[in-house]
């Protein structure tokens, strides 16, 4: 197991590092525990449009990119709807420029209108790009808004629409930051060809006098257990149909959680999956069919995603996905078709741990849900998955009242 | 504490990798290894010239590689699926301009259970006719949701007004074309071109001790290999420059902009690729900032030099709010003439070249990126000493040669530019 020393600078900035042999190049990664859970319904995409906003310019730094270029690093950043987290991989030996530059940019921004305006025009064209001017852009809109009534992940993190994203002033960013972005709110990870204990040094240097804020509290609301079955059917301009079913599952630190993902790999993650072996290869319904977890920190969504075939109805596949799934709560899943989803995820963790960039992003994850006993563990856990616990969990997932369900339908084809 | 003063940088002037080497097999076969991993995993890479170059027909090298997985002599095609998944392996294969990609992903204690099942598709694969007739539906599926992307509409007809549009290369993929092809079409195909020869790409990276040598030397040792395959082709570039398309999106316009250009074996290639990395081949590059950071007009904008045989070509790529279309093409045209016209200063090449040397660090940081980076050296009967050639390329590059380099080969009146939508 990956020995791993954490720290607590005096501001309240937790510090990870896992040294590691055989890289001269090293990931830094600073994860802020806010997403878009964190918005206010009226003003979404907030979380992701300031963190274009982070690489704008800092307090003593104009250039964010400049600078770690002049290191020879690069970096990027991604939001979702739990956190928002920035990273920045370069040689070993230019390390405290990462350090220099993320500092920086936790202490205080070079807040400017200008910069601001421009993100805003970038990231709304990133909006038209994924979302609005793409085949099938719109579905996450469609089926969050069914799967979640009162949880903020009602909305995808992008946002609702452009305007709430064209409305964002720069007061707004100013306040937003103090409140999320400062140092007890924040996860330092630092993995690669380093030592612990030259480090930690330079870190505190350049961190420990970054002011902390007041601690932000977790976000009240919660969603509703769900009990009755949704519906919805859309008609859009798309060369073929596509049918998405969600059904609520658990928080991603719960027990039932990998039990979860199991299942979901059983019925749709490869051309053995239980679905595609009965609705692709026996019945010839759709052309592909996956069945994945949302992943997120609360509240997960188990997703199934069909492109039926030619001539069958949304109808016909949605009566077909049920029929699968009906049978695999009743009868046991074979030790077989269980040890073939461990290998799986064994082979999926240790290509996983191959790179300090996701060894980096995994240990301030696995901290940020308070979980450091799964960071390198992971596979213990799907070890313990058993037939019968599959059996159990999955009874209770797939109850119709449970269900959430997309016709999004072509009206090329009509 | 002065915040304004940068923490001082090195870097390296040369760059090492002592886990590559090259076995012979029994039969001849080149492997190529990668060792110095942390974990228990192994990739195999392989190159078939089995690519569009090689087709009878239209989209026969795409389908071909979408279906040599549906079933051997031994094996149907959920067997195969429930083995390879079984024992947690990954595999994929892709069929690209002149070359067909096999990826083989699994921990190395699974090397014993899952190359046998590898040399069976690439020996005994039959591409049974109902399994054919699946794929090419899923086939004809995907390919009319790509047709109604403006990127992948503008990126289609680049393609055909630089190679040509009878060109393999260049011709517009159709689903009709995929229709023609008859279930013989795809075996001879499989059959002529599945084919390794001595000086095919074949790369194996990961944790590879003597049992998994022996392995590899029992599977692929056991292939039987054919001539050597010398693949050529030739552009046919479109003399019309300018090609506007319609689309039903148009919040947003695709554009692509660019031209025939140097070739990988050049003397002025590596000077090119630092040029073309100014220009738009990074984050902090000229079009980013001019256009993303500065104007707004777009989400990202990147040009690249792809190396195709003894060709290649650059290309701009980008997508915009289509009320920006024209301010984009005066802005690109702006940026090009600006390296024609003015002297890059010190600071920012110096600040190019270490983001170049760092990337090329990055290139060889681990087996899984050094599998990659090695693919591509190999491809063109290159190793990986390039790299330091590269990287003292770099470092030694003068800002009046990359002027001359953008006099010489950047010519924005002479640029195919498509736009869709």
């Amino acid at each position: 197991m990956a020995k791993v020393e954490e720290f607590i600078l005096k501001n309240g900035l937790t510090v990870l590092i896992e040294e590691l042999d055989n890289t001269p190049m090293v990931t830094v990664n600073v994860l802020y525990k806010v997403g878009s859970k964190n918005e206010h319904e009226t003003k979404t995409g907030f979380a992701h449009l300031f963190e274009h906003f982070m690489f704008e310019g800092s307090k003593n730094i104009p250039h964010f990119d400049s600078a770690l270029q002049i290191a020879g690093g690069d970096n990027n950043a991604f939001t979702s709807v739990d956190l928002t987290n920035y990273y920045e991989t370069l040689p070993t030996c230019n390390i405290e420029t990462a350090f220099w530059l993320e500092s920086d940019r936790m202490l205080e921004l070079d807040f400017n209108q200008e910069s601001l305006n421009t993100q805003i025009s970038v990231v709304c064209e990133e909006f038209k790009q994924n979302y609005l001017n793409k085949p099938y852009g719109d579905v996450w809109h469609l089926l969050m808004d069914m799967c979640y009534k009162t949880h903020p992940y009602k909305w995808p993190t992008i946002g609702k629409n452009l305007s709430h994203i064209q409305a964002i002033t720069l007061q707004e960013t100013k306040d937003f930051f103090y409140k999320y972005y400062r140092p007890n709110n924040a996860i330092l990870s630092v993995v690669g060809g380093i030592k612990a204990n030259t480090i930690l040094p330079l870190i505190e240097k350049w961190f420990e006098e970054i002011p902390p804020g007041t601690e932000v509290l977790p976000i009240e609301q919660v969603e509703s257990p769900q009990n009755e079955a949704r519906f919805n059917e859309v008609e859009r301009d798309v060369p073929s149909s596509i049918l998405y079913k969600a059904y609520h599952s658990c928080d991603r630190t719960h027990p039932d959680y990998y039990p979860t993902d199991v299942i979901s790999e059983l019925l749709g993650t490869g051309d053995s999956s239980r679905l595609a072996v009965k609705l692709v290869d026996e019945l010839d319904l759709c052309t592909e069919i996956d069945c994945y977890l949302s992943g997120t920190d609360d509240n997960n969504l188990v997703i199934i995603e069909a492109k039926p075939n030619d001539g069958v109805s949304l109808a016909h596949l949605d009566a077909a996905i049920k029929a699968v799934l009906k049978s695999f709560c009743e009868k046991p899943v074979l030790e077989k078709e269980l040890e073939k989803v461990i290998n799986k995820a064994c082979n999926y963790l240790a290509f996983t741990n191959e790179s300090h960039y996701t060894k980096a992003f995994n240990l301030a994850y696995f901290k940020s849900i308070d979980s450091m006993h799964l960071y390198d563990n992971e596979q213990a856990f799907y070890l313990t998955v058993t037939s019968d616990v599959i059996q159990k969990v999955a009874i209770d997932i797939f109850r119709e009242n449970n269900s959430s369900t997309l016709f999004y339908k072509s009206s090329q084809h009509e | 504490m002065n915040r304004q003063i940068p923490p001082s940088i090195t870097l390296p002037k040369k760059l090492s990798f002592s886990h590559v080497h090259k076995e012979t097999l029994s039969n001849g076969l080149s492997l190529h290894i990668i060792e110095g991993t942390s974990q228990n995993i192994f990739q195999l890479n392989i190159l078939f010239p089995a690519g569009r170059l090689y087709e009878s027909k239209r989209m026969l090298a795409g389908l071909c590689a979408n279906a040599i997985l549906k079933g051997t002599k031994k094996n149907t095609a959920a067997q195969l699926a429930e083995s390879f998944d079984f024992h947690g392996a990954t595999i994929k294969f892709q069929a690209n301009m002149y070359t067909a990609q096999l990826s083989l992903f699994c921990l190395s204690e699974k090397l014993g259970l899952v190359l046998p099942l590898l040399i069976d598709v690439l020996q005994n694969a039959i591409f049974p006719l109902e399994e054919l007739r699946k794929i090419k539906v899923k086939s004809k599926q995907k390919l009319a949701v790509q047709w109604e992307k403006n990127s992948y509409i503008a990126s289609q007809y680049f393609n055909q007004a630089i190679f040509g549009e009878n060109k393999p290369f260049g011709y517009l993929s159709s689903a009709q074309d995929i229709d023609k092809i008859s279930q013989n079409d795809v075996i001879n195909h499989y059959k002529n071109h599945y084919r390794l020869s001595a000086n095919s790409v074949v790369i194996a990276a990961g944790k590879i001790g003597l049992s998994e040598m022996k392995l590899l030397q029992d599977n692929l040792g056991q292939l039987s290999l054919k001539d050597k395959v010398s693949p050529s082709c030739s552009f046919q570039t479109s003399p019309k420059t300018l090609i506007e398309l319609e689309s039903k999106n148009s919040l947003q316009s695709a554009i692509r902009v660019g031209m025939p250009f140097v070739n990988i074996h050049d003397t002025d290639f590596d000077d090119a690729q630092i040029l073309n990395t100014i220009l738009g081949g990074y984050f902090g590059s000229r079009l980013m900032s001019n256009i993303r950071e500065e104007k707004g007009f777009t989400y990202g904008i990147y040009s690249f030099i792809n190396p195709i045989l003894n060709h290649s070509y650059f290309c701009i790529s980008t997508e915009v709010g289509a009320q920006f279309k024209k301010d984009t093409l005066k802005e690109i045209e702006f940026e090009i003439n600006r390296l024609h016209n003015e002297r890059i200063s010190d600071e920012e090449l110096s600040m190019v070249k270490n983001y170049m040397v760092g990337q090329l660090m990055k290139s060889v940081d681990g087996p899984l990126s050094m599998i990659g980076t090695l693919k591509n050296f190999l491809i063109f009967d290159l190793d990986l000493e390039v790299i330091n050639k590269q990287l003292s390329n770099i470092h030694a590059v003068e800002a009046d040669r990359l002027q001359e380099l953008a006099q010489q080969y950047l010519d924005f009146n002479k640029m195919i530019k498509v736009t869709a939508g």
